[in-house]
């Protein structure tokens, strides 16, 4: 076996403030105006397509480039569950969603015979569960047929549900046309059949399926445009909520209320308020560092991520602490099985706050859910968590293992214990420039296994002690408290969970530099290691002017 | 079966037993059979190697050479199966590989992990930098080029295993996928169906039940279908023009896709005549299990890393030869694993591990580690054997079987060998010593029945070129060229 001190290569002679500047090694590595619709005409449209609004350059210079959006088999669900309280699960369905490491990255999405045939599928589902239902087709109507065939009960219930599916109010043309549909209840004799076509359609369209964004041209900046209110309220609601607007959010979209930098404030702070925003600040969370999924048995994992879910819901919702203090608990939300298993006292009742005391613990980082994510072979990787540090928490990129580096075969040698062998053969020539900046903050976790069990003592070698001394850029630090101290000081971490946020919000992860400037120009405001309130940094994200803007990509992938 | 105007609708009704509602049949079997039966092509791809760390041998590759080959354990199933004589075993083969920037014709780059997927699929070197993509069009997409014009299906792409089961799961990117097609230069790569509900749903779509009452409410639900989605396509062509041109792009691909499918539902169920017949209702998909650390024997043990692949892979299978045998498409891709497959193996055959920690010392070293690797071979061999042995076994419209006409490889994602990366000689990380199988006998294929066949220095798509020949399609993949000559006729 070949580890990386074995072969010479271009990389041999890198040196550390090389790796950092250039990485570790030098081997390669309106609707033609406004919100009225595809039936649209200039005539239904409520957005003067002349008239666009300027824009700063200093916005300008802030707008990313963005595209049509899939929803994702989780935004799917939602989306069904609020419009028609239905559960399904999409992801049986809809070709899997790629993380990178959010799983709405529009560029990974093609269309493909299984998405279109799977999304009829799911449509065909969703609309026979309602029309089976009478509450919930009650529900979806909105009116009572009078005959099998009431055309002004089926033309009331593709306006309202048509406009709540596609984000928007159909045009009068389109309301024509799917009011047309109640032949299908003439002909089954059944005006539930009607229904059901028109579920079936309206589920199937791709305004439903994608978000569309055309907007309004904005005066001289070619290829920029205004969002529609609609198109903005949908911007919000899938970023806050991850499915679609409510009635009240499309309601201030009708009335125009959805306009001004203090109307998108006002609406924001609203929709923070609801619970769908709580699921979707978790769900950002887990997916960020890793722990939508944990390798661990279902009844230890779903207790790991409702610790962590716990602790974001009350510093950020619950008591409106800095979103920093994530890393400051001192306290954590536990069972008695996840209280044993860490070593803290139970908790009074099935599952409460216990305080970490003296145990060295200290906010996310020692949570099960942190600390099981990257592990390696039934142990930590303190290579892969300081990859996890690095890549999702300081937002740097560490390039992949030369090519004659076998990534799969990183045991130590029988007698060897891990961190010698991590501190000498990773510390040694042509690893020293990478290894020397993940290895040295994995190490400082040693003290937690993949389980996030604490131990002094290597899990399979009681002779190899664990130090758990480890650095970050020359910081030492000992522990996930001690980490979390050194991150808060760094002055990379805020900018780079602003970068993850906008990352999640536009559902793109390679970044370029218009979108870095939107990036800048908040944590400017903000201050590099100040504290800030997630839900206040969520509100000034969306109620900037750039983000209802859109610039238009030139080509696809 | 010719694409037909969609205002043609059903004439007539078919039910599962031959059961008439109403004629004429436009285009029967007999009428096709007349022509000369059709030629089908597949391909199966299983993500692992074959080999074993410091084995020089694997129990896959024969000692004789021709027919009546001797069967070790990887190949065990073609015995209990019946049909080694059916089935040629081509050995000794190789991808080359060279770091980024010298890649050689038809290579993969130095860096294991599943960079022998995409020229061994298409034929074309792997790209230099490290994304997993194919950079030709595959196998499936040129066969149906050519055989799928006249099938209610252009061709099937099906994927057994459900998700990647590492990590976060879900995300195979890359390596959940062996099918992509060449748009007009293009690589676009194509998501396989994995549901088989779904690809029940997608495949049996106008076949009507012969019970009258269910025969209704089929009709019933196939019209709704056919209302909403000629609704759908006509927003989808108004709005398409709005876009700006990357999401023009975008959605019209999607268009594509649903006037696909809008074809589909106007065209007439095949007569369900000889062994084409309606399949019954797989149910509801299995769900999707979670994701499993390596060495986590407790979470194999639970069931974790696992969502019934086998009864998937059984469900698909039925699919394709039912879809072969009713010519509603003539070519398939069966994806059984994903590269770098971390599917529990535990339920498949007793090895609290995942496919590819067994070959790393999963569950041991020595002749216990080769076996069981060999029998995760072995589980994909079983299942590409079964279709084999359903073709073999169903009558074709000339009166020979549906193997006479078919040609079907399975191709697996490694060797075993030198590993350029670790520089270990006996590797399992290695694109040396990789084998393939090549059933049918379409065009003559397998002159001698089957036969096991050195290919020496050879690359493993020459089994692929081998079998495009053999069902007609004159094409060899990208810039692997030559063909396994003693197997056809």
């Amino acid at each position: 076996m070949r580890r990386c001190k074995g072969r010479g290569g271009p990389w041999a002679a890198a040196s550390v403030a090389l790796v950092l500047a250039t990485g570790c090694y030098t081997g390669r590595d309106g609707w033609a105006g406004g919100d009225g619709g595809t039936g649209d005409t200039a005539a239904e449209s409520d957005t003067d397509a002349d008239g666009g609004e300027p824009v700063d350059q200093a916005v300008l210079d802030r707008v990313g480039v963005s595209g049509l959006r899939r929803l994702t088999a989780v935004e799917y669900a939602a989306t069904v569950h609020d419009l028609l309280g239905v559960e399904v699960d999409a992801a049986l369905l809809l070709p899997e969603d790629w993380r990178q490491p959010f799983d709405n990255d529009y560029t990974t999405q093609v269309a493909s015979q299984a998405l279109i045939e799977g999304a009829e599928l799911l449509a065909a589902d969703v609309a026979t569960l309602v029309v089976a239902d009478e509450a919930l087709r009650e529900a979806a109507v909105g009116c009572t047929p009078e005959s099998t065939a009431d055309a002004a009960c089926f033309r009331e219930f593709v306006t309202r549900f048509g406009r709540r599916a596609l984000r928007r109010p159909l045009t009068a043309t389109e309301i024509e046309r799917y009011a047309g549909l109640v032949v299908e209840a003439e002909h089954a004799g059944d005006f539930h059949a009607a229904v059901e076509v028109a579920l079936r359609a309206l589920l199937q369209h791709p305004e439903f399926l994608y978000r569309v964004e055309l907007g309004t041209p904005v005066p001289d900046a070619p290829g920029v445009f205004r969002l529609g209110d609609h198109e903005l309220a949908a911007r919000l609601s899938y970023f806050l909520w991850g499915s679609t607007p409510s009635d009240a959010l499309l309601d201030l979209a009708d009335a125009g209320q959805l306009h001004t930098t203090e109307d998108i404030i006002a609406a924001a702070e609203s929709m923070l308020d609801d619970p769908r925003a709580r699921a979707r600040v978790g769900r950002f969370h887990a997916l960020w560092l890793g722990y939508e999924q944990l390798p661990h048995a279902p009844a230890l994992a779903s207790a790991m991520q409702a610790e962590t879910q716990a602790l974001i819901d009350r510093v950020v919702f619950e008591d409106g602490l800095p979103w920093q203090e994530l890393l400051r608990a001192e306290e954590t939300f536990v069972d008695a099985t996840l209280a044993e298993h860490y070593g803290l006292p139970a908790p009074a009742g099935a599952s409460a706050w216990v305080s970490y005391g003296e145990s060295g613990r200290q906010g996310l980082l020692s949570h099960g859910a942190f600390l099981s994510a990257m592990a390696k072979v039934d142990d930590s990787s303190p290579t892969k968590r300081g990859i996890l540090v690095r890549t999702r928490m300081m937002c740097q990129d560490i390039p992949p293992p030369p090519p004659n580096v076998n990534v799969d075969d990183t045991e130590p040698p029988e007698g060897t214990c891990k961190e010698e062998f991590y501190r000498t053969e990773h510390a040694q020539g042509n690893c020293a420039g990478c290894h020397g900046l993940m290895d040295p903050i994995g190490l400082g976790l040693e003290q937690y296994d993949h389980r996030g069990v604490f131990r002094t003592v290597e899990n399979d070698d009681p002779t190899c002690v664990i130090s758990g001394e480890g650095s970050l850029d020359g910081v030492p630090f000992s522990g996930p408290a001690e980490l979390s101290d050194v991150l808060l000081d760094s002055g990379t971490l805020n900018r780079c969970v602003t970068r993850q946020l906008y990352r999640f919000a536009m559902g793109r992860s390679e970044l370029q530099a218009l979108d870095d400037a939107f990036v800048g120009s908040i944590v400017d405001e903000m201050g590099l290691q100040a504290d800030f309130d997630l839900t206040e940094l969520l509100v000034r994200f969306v109620s900037d002017e750039a983000f209802a803007l859109r610039r238009e990509e030139e080509e696809g992938q | 079966m010719v694409l037909r105007n969609r205002t043609f609708r059903r004439s007539f009704l078919r039910g599962a037993a031959g059961f008439t509602l109403a004629l004429p049949l436009l285009e029967s079997m007999q009428a096709k059979a007349a022509t000369g039966a059709p030629q089908r092509y597949f391909l199966g791809f299983a993500g692992s190697s074959i080999g074993f760390p410091g084995f020089d041998y694997d129990q896959l590759v024969p000692d004789a050479t021709g027919a009546g080959y001797d069967v070790k354990r990887a190949l065990q199933p073609l015995l209990d199966l019946g049909i080694r004589d059916s089935v040629s075993v081509v050995t000794g083969m190789e991808i080359p590989w060279g770091d980024a920037g010298s890649v050689p014709a038809g290579g993969r780059v130095r860096n294991w992990h599943a960079k022998s997927v995409a020229p061994l699929i298409s034929g074309v070197r792997g790209a230099d930098d490290g994304n997993e993509r194919a950079q030709g069009a595959t196998s499936d997409q040129i066969a149906a080029d050519v055989l799928g014009q006249d099938t209610v299906h252009r061709l099937l792409a099906y994927r057994v295993q459900a998700a990647y089961y590492r990590g976060s799961n879900g995300d195979g990117g890359d390596r959940g996928r062996i099918s992509y097609r060449d748009e007009g230069g293009t690589i676009v790569p194509v998501d396989p169906i994995v549901s088989p509900r779904l690809a029940y749903e997608s495949l049996f779509t106008g076949f009507v039940p012969p019970d009258p009452a269910q025969a209704a409410e089929a009709l019933a639900v196939l019209r709704r279908r056919r209302s909403a989605v000629d609704l759908v396509l006509e927003d989808a062509q108004t709005l398409i023009p709005k876009l700006g041109a990357a999401d023009r792009q975008r959605l019209q691909r999607h268009f594509d896709e649903l006037r696909s499918l809008e074809q589909r539902l106007d065209q007439e169920a095949p007569p369900l005549e000889g062994a084409c017949e309606l399949l019954p209702h797989p149910g509801d998909d299995p769900a999707i299990g979670g994701a499993v650390e390596n060495g986590d024997t407790d979470g194999y043990a639970g069931g974790g890393a696992y969502s019934n692949e086998q009864l998937r892979a059984e469900i698909l299978t039925d699919l394709v030869a039912m879809a072969f045998t009713c010519d509603l498409t003539r070519v398939a891709s069966m994806m059984y694993t994903m590269a770098q497959c971390f599917l529990n193996a535990n339920p498949l055959f007793g090895q609290p591990s995942d496919m590819h920690e067994l070959g790393h010392f999963g569950v041991g070293g020595g002749q216990v580690g080769l076996d069981a690797m060999s029998d995760g071979v072995a589980w994909h061999v079983a299942h590409y054997g079964r279709l084999v042995q359903r073709l073999r076994d169903i009558p074709d419209l000339d009166g020979s079987s549906v193997l006479d006409n078919s040609a079907l490889v399975l191709v697996f994602e490694g060797g075993w060998g030198y590993d350029p990366e670790s520089g270990d000689a006996l590797s399992v990380h290695s694109s040396e010593n990789m084998s393939a199988l090549i059933a049918g006998h379409a065009g003559g294929l397998n002159p001698n029945g089957g036969v096991h066949v050195p290919n020496p220095g050879g690359h493993p798509t020459q089994v692929i070129n081998t079998a495009l020949r053999a069902v007609g399609v004159d094409h060899e993949m990208g810039e692997v060229s030559g063909v396994v000559g003693s197997l056809l006729g």
